[in-house]
């Protein structure tokens, strides 16, 4: 399984995923985030983007910018993608 | 690829956003129309996650319920902030009331819908419902990704989707080691979102200025309904601009003219583009 989280302060989302991770999650947390208020105030919410590497997650970040877009139109979202390497246990 | 070249998917925005005073409890309110209004136009999902602080479980965890129970929720807590959202694959609708903030004292509500078979026709019906049942601000909707290109700060994004950024709206706000990372300042954008002594400011092809709209804006109702280049439609409830035919997806030529001419007229501000 690979590790895949999405995190912005003290609110973090892990996914134990398959090589494609869910959105679903992905926008729950995105929810959860910014109904908690911790977005308040930024126009820009920098969310740190964990996977392993060489995991290509492109069609998930837009995907994941189109939800924010159209349901949150007056914030942006900026990700910071770390990539690992993965070492199963 | 310059900072012009890109060309705007030609998409009408999912919904709109509308902006409130939240005192008074207005959530049970705006959702009851809204609720009424989808299940009217055949839009309205049988169940959503609801996501608000401090459910009765203490927990924040989302739940999937039905809109009645949903209501049953709202008329208890009160809340002022909570996120519903149905999914279908990859796309969702989406209600959103988020509180105020520190930038803007007005509370922002946003129905958004990505789902085809969950489209109503048109959203300015629901725009002028809701308008007869809260005293609101400012309400408008957009090409969403127009406004994702306008309101993109994330440089290393911007690059690879949008073009190439001017060095001089690059900024790196971070606090070490994070300071790497580049961020684009879009403040002078024509489709910037922005805020004015504590309300929410942006320009779009349709707007509805409300009640609450006067108490923040620095322009006067006398001096935009004399302007005879916008389409007006005024109510009790709201003044209705429309001020180009469709939305707009450019920040140049004759459509960013007509946005900078709105970020004068409504908020006393400029715009430019491109970024110098």
């Amino acid at each position: 399984l690979d590790f895949f989280s999405l995190s912005q302060g003290d609110v973090a989302v892990q996914l134990k995923a398959s090589r494609s991770p869910s959105l679903t999650p992905l926008k729950t947390a995105i929810d959860r985030l910014v109904t908690r208020g911790t977005t308040q105030g930024a126009t820009v919410f920098n969310l740190d983007l964990r996977k392993p590497f060489g995991l290509d997650t492109t069609a998930l970040e837009d995907s994941l910018r189109q939800y924010i877009r159209d349901t949150y139109p007056d914030k942006d979202v900026s990700l910071i993608v770390n990539e690992y390497e993965f070492v199963p246990n | 690829m310059n900072m012009n070249s890109y060309r705007t998917e030609a998409r009408a925005h999912p919904g709109f956003v509308f902006y409130l005073p939240t005192e008074g409890n207005p959530a049970l309110n705006l959702l009851a129309t809204v609720f009424a209004f989808l299940r009217k136009a055949g839009a309205l999902s049988d169940r959503y996650v609801i996501t608000v602080p401090g459910l009765p479980d203490g927990s924040e965890a989302a739940q999937s319920i039905t809109p009645e129970e949903i209501l049953c929720i709202l008329g208890r807590q009160e809340p002022r902030t909570f996120a519903l959202r149905h999914d279908s694959g990859d796309l969702s609708q989406g209600i959103v009331l988020l509180a105020c903030s520190k930038t803007v004292r007005y509370g922002c509500f946003t129905v958004a819908n990505q789902i085809p078979n969950l489209r109503p026709p048109s959203w300015s019906p629901l725009i002028e419902e809701l308008a007869s049942v809260v005293r609101f601000a400012f309400a408008g909707t957009h090409n969403p990704d127009y406004i994702g290109w306008q309101r993109c700060a994330d440089a290393k994004y911007y690059k690879q989707k949008y073009g190439a950024v001017h060095s001089s709206q690059i900024t790196r706000p971070l606090p070490p080691p994070l300071d790497k990372f580049e961020q684009l300042d879009v403040s002078r954008n024509p489709g910037r979102f922005d805020h004015v002594n504590g309300g929410p400011a942006f320009v779009s092809s349709d707007m509805w200025l409300g009640p609450a709209f006067w108490d923040y804006a620095p322009c006067r109702r006398d001096e935009i309904v004399k302007q005879n280049w916008l389409n007006l439609q005024e109510t009790e409830q709201f003044l209705h601009i429309n001020a180009y035919p469709e939305p707009f997806t450019r920040p140049d030529g004759e459509q960013g003219e007509i946005q900078r001419r709105l970020w004068q007229l409504l908020f006393h501000l400029d715009c430019q583009w491109p970024p110098k």
